[in-house]
């Protein structure tokens, strides 16, 4: 099963020093991998396991929502294919379930700390308590979100296999979570202005402890550019009231592509502005003329749109990963990332 | 992990890859099965055949199946801790995925989401949501606000007041004075159960009146400007004093929070903590509707309490009799409603009073028609 660059893969000239000229002794090159990602999924299969969840969830009182949600990841995953093979997500509706309930005793103590605060504080006449109550709940509560963006993705990923190869994520939650506070509260201090570094300073976090077996992910992207490049996203799309949006996406996730490698593969994105605003068009029609009901089918172009949008091209074979030491960790991320709303799928739709 | 030899060319057979969980590598194998394998011995025997040699697993099992016929079949280490021969095999072949399907009950199993299917599932959706809408809900509903507090309605109806009307005042006057005969029937309809109401006035064009939980009754002008004799505006208050004496309100908002609890966990959203979710539905209490019989509970409670005064009784009967509300005529549609048509409320008024003894001689007014007028002229 050697990769095959697809018909759809752009083809390269010889300046790119991709393509031998003819007539010439060809130098021995290294040889380039292309792999193409699909999406094989539909939206009528997603629908039935949506449909399915909804009633066994409401039948055991909630406790199958871990199990459908595991559901839900296992079938958008397995439909991921890459040179004939595809993901699998081997997450299960226990280990959910449990991290649900270690998240629901988080924020149970969070509610007896509360009330135990408000009582000694106006038991005591103390008012200043309730204040200094509420800055230690706030910095606790911006520091369990960065603990749960670097659990949720390390879980996600530490559950997925390509050719039975794990990928994982290498570090530690906690230096993450003390790395992000004071990031995070210069950004709510600074009304949001200084959001794109600590979009910078995440994603460059996250992406380069990412590993795909032996292959590393490594992000390099110039972080002027970077920081520069979501300012003006974001300026123009506001004073163009959202249609520069549609203009500026396009480039932006070329731009990570191309600077996100596996091994010495660089990963490609080509889409242009009609294709997306077609995609989000077709998006919001579904979802307004089905009154949500289309959301499943939504789920399935997006996958499908950015998947048929990406491929990964350079020297580094698949067939080279090998698998790793598997890092052990619970589903407490899955479960801390859904309680915070946070996903981990990287533009893929998942 | 057993050395078989030649195939016996029957049974279902595909290509396939098997990965051995250390490379990535993927190894091509051509997967059958062998009929001649006792089914004592080994039920349903898997041959693998590589290029290099041929094998059967000692025991496997489906991880997943998918409708356009990708599989995923896991090798098991054998009884003897050998796993040279275990891994995954990972192919894609309609039949050879059918025959898979019929032999294992195991492993994700994604069905083709064919109509019936869809339907079948779809069906069992809507009448689960009719059972827990028309059978749990109240049920569950009852039982939540028997448990609860009335100081519990007083909160609710507090924080609905905040956000409805923040800023209600008295007019003075000949309206306030009306206002005031208006607040002293309500305070007499409430002294013998106990209960405060306290009479809110909205100067504005709306023709609309609501009860909020523990007490509060918001009036708006445009309604009083629609009645022609005191006596309705006597019975609206009497129904409004209704809804508060029978908890339609609290009811209402806790059916409301049922829902969205069961919705929230339902589709995966459990931000909602109940007394949150609780006082967040407190604001939508002018959007709740009480149902059909909460609504004509509420006319006969104000009717009866107005008897029991030797107050006219016929003032709400005749206010609906007119047609002021949302639903003047009877339609078809009516009866999917989960308010009573104008129309069925004036009969079932005109009913109620001529079942109720006090209603014959019962003639006097607290407002006179000089109160109203004052009302309805009110700046």
């Amino acid at each position: 099963m050697h990769s095959r660059p697809s018909s759809r893969i752009p083809r390269r000239s010889p300046e790119d020093g991709f393509v031998a000229a003819s007539g010439e002794a060809p130098a021995p090159e290294p040889r380039t991998h292309a792999y193409r990602l699909s999406f094989q999924g539909t939206g009528e299969a997603l629908f039935l396991i949506y449909l399915k969840n909804i009633v066994l969830t409401v039948l055991t009182l909630g406790v199958y929502y871990a199990w459908g949600r595991v559901n839900v990841l296992r079938y958008l995953y397995a439909n991921f294919e890459v040179d004939g093979a595809r993901l699998r997500f081997d997450g299960r509706g226990l280990e959910v379930f449990k991290g649900l309930l270690l998240v629901l005793g988080v924020y149970l103590l969070f509610l007896v700390a509360q009330v135990l605060t408000t009582l000694i504080a106006g038991e005591l006449g103390m008012p200043w308590l309730s204040f200094a109550e509420f800055v230690v709940a706030i910095a606790l509560v911006v520091w369990l979100v960065g603990y749960a963006v670097w659990t949720s993705y390390r879980y996600r990923f530490s559950r997925t296999l390509y050719r039975e190869i794990r990928f994982g994520v290498r570090g530690s939650p906690k230096k993450f979570a003390n790395g992000g506070l004071p990031r995070a509260l210069a950004t709510y201090f600074t009304l949001g202005l200084y959001l794109p570094f600590l979009s910078y300073w995440i994603n460059t976090r996250l992406f380069n402890a990412t590993h795909f077996g032996s292959l590393p992910v490594t992000f390099d992207p110039p972080k002027r550019e970077y920081v520069r490049r979501l300012y003006k996203g974001f300026f123009l799309s506001v004073l163009t009231l959202g249609v520069y949006f549609f203009f500026w996406k396009p480039k932006w996730v070329a731009f990570i592509r191309r600077h996100t490698r596996l091994g010495q593969s660089t990963f490609r994105s080509t889409f242009g502005a009609g294709e997306f605003f077609a995609l989000h068009a077709g998006n919001l029609a579904l979802f307004v003329f089905t009154l949500g009901l289309g959301s499943a089918w939504i789920r399935v172009r997006t996958a499908r749109f950015y998947a048929e949008h990406t491929w990964l091209e350079g020297p580094t074979s698949l067939d080279e990963a090998v698998q790793v030491a598997r890092v052990p960790n619970g589903a407490l991320g899955e479960a801390l990332g859904d309680a915070f709303d946070i996903g981990a799928g990287l533009d893929f739709g998942l | 992990m057993n050395e078989t030899g030649p195939l016996p060319g029957e049974g279902p057979r595909c290509a396939a890859h098997w990965f051995d969980g250390i490379e990535a590598r993927p190894r091509p194998v051509e997967l059958s099965v062998d009929p001649s394998v006792d089914p004592s011995v080994q039920k349903d025997a898997l041959r693998v055949r590589s290029h290099a040699r041929t094998w059967l697993p000692e025991a496997w099992e489906v991880e997943e199946i998918f409708p356009d016929g990708h599989f995923r079949v896991r090798l098991l280490p054998g009884a003897d801790g050998d796993d040279a021969g275990s891994g995954m095999l990972e192919g894609r072949d309609p039949a050879f995925a059918a025959w898979l399907r019929g032999r294992s009950r195991k492993g994700f199993r994604f069905a083709r989401a064919g109509w019936r299917t869809l339907a079948a599932w779809s069906a069992a959706l809507v009448a689960l949501c009719a059972l827990v809408y028309f059978a749990v809900l109240p049920f569950a509903a009852s039982a939540v606000l028997a448990s609860l507090p009335r100081s519990m309605d007083a909160r609710v109806g507090e924080l609905a007041l905040a956000q409805l009307a923040p800023d209600t005042a008295m007019p003075g006057g000949a309206a306030g004075e009306a206002l005031r005969k208006a607040q002293a029937l309500l305070d007499d309809i409430g002294r013998e159960r106990g209960l405060t109401y306290r009479l809110h006035w909205i100067p504005d064009e709306t023709v609309n009146a609501f009860a909020l939980p523990g007490g509060d009754i918001l009036l708006h002008q445009g309604l009083v400007k629609k009645m022609k004799h005191p006596s309705e505006l006597e019975g609206l208050l009497g129904h409004e004093a209704g809804h508060v004496e029978l908890r339609h309100g609290m009811g209402a908002v806790v059916r409301a929070s049922i829902l969205a609890l069961v919705a929230g966990a339902a589709l995966g959203d459990g931000s909602g903590g109940g007394a949150a979710v609780l006082l967040d539905h407190a604001s939508t209490l002018a959007e709740l509707s009480y149902g059909r019989r909460a609504e004509r509970a509420a006319d006969r409670f104000g009717m009866r309490a107005l008897a029991a005064r030797g107050h006219r009784c016929d003032g709400a009967e005749k206010l609906f009799a007119r047609g002021l509300s949302a639903f003047p005529e009877r339609k078809w549609w009516s009866l999917l409603s989960t308010h009573p048509s104008d129309a069925e409320r004036a009969a079932d008024l005109r009913r109620a009073r001529e079942e109720e003894p006090g209603c014959a001689s019962a003639r006097a007014t607290t407002l006179s028609a000089e109160d109203l007028r004052a009302l309805q002229n009110a700046p």
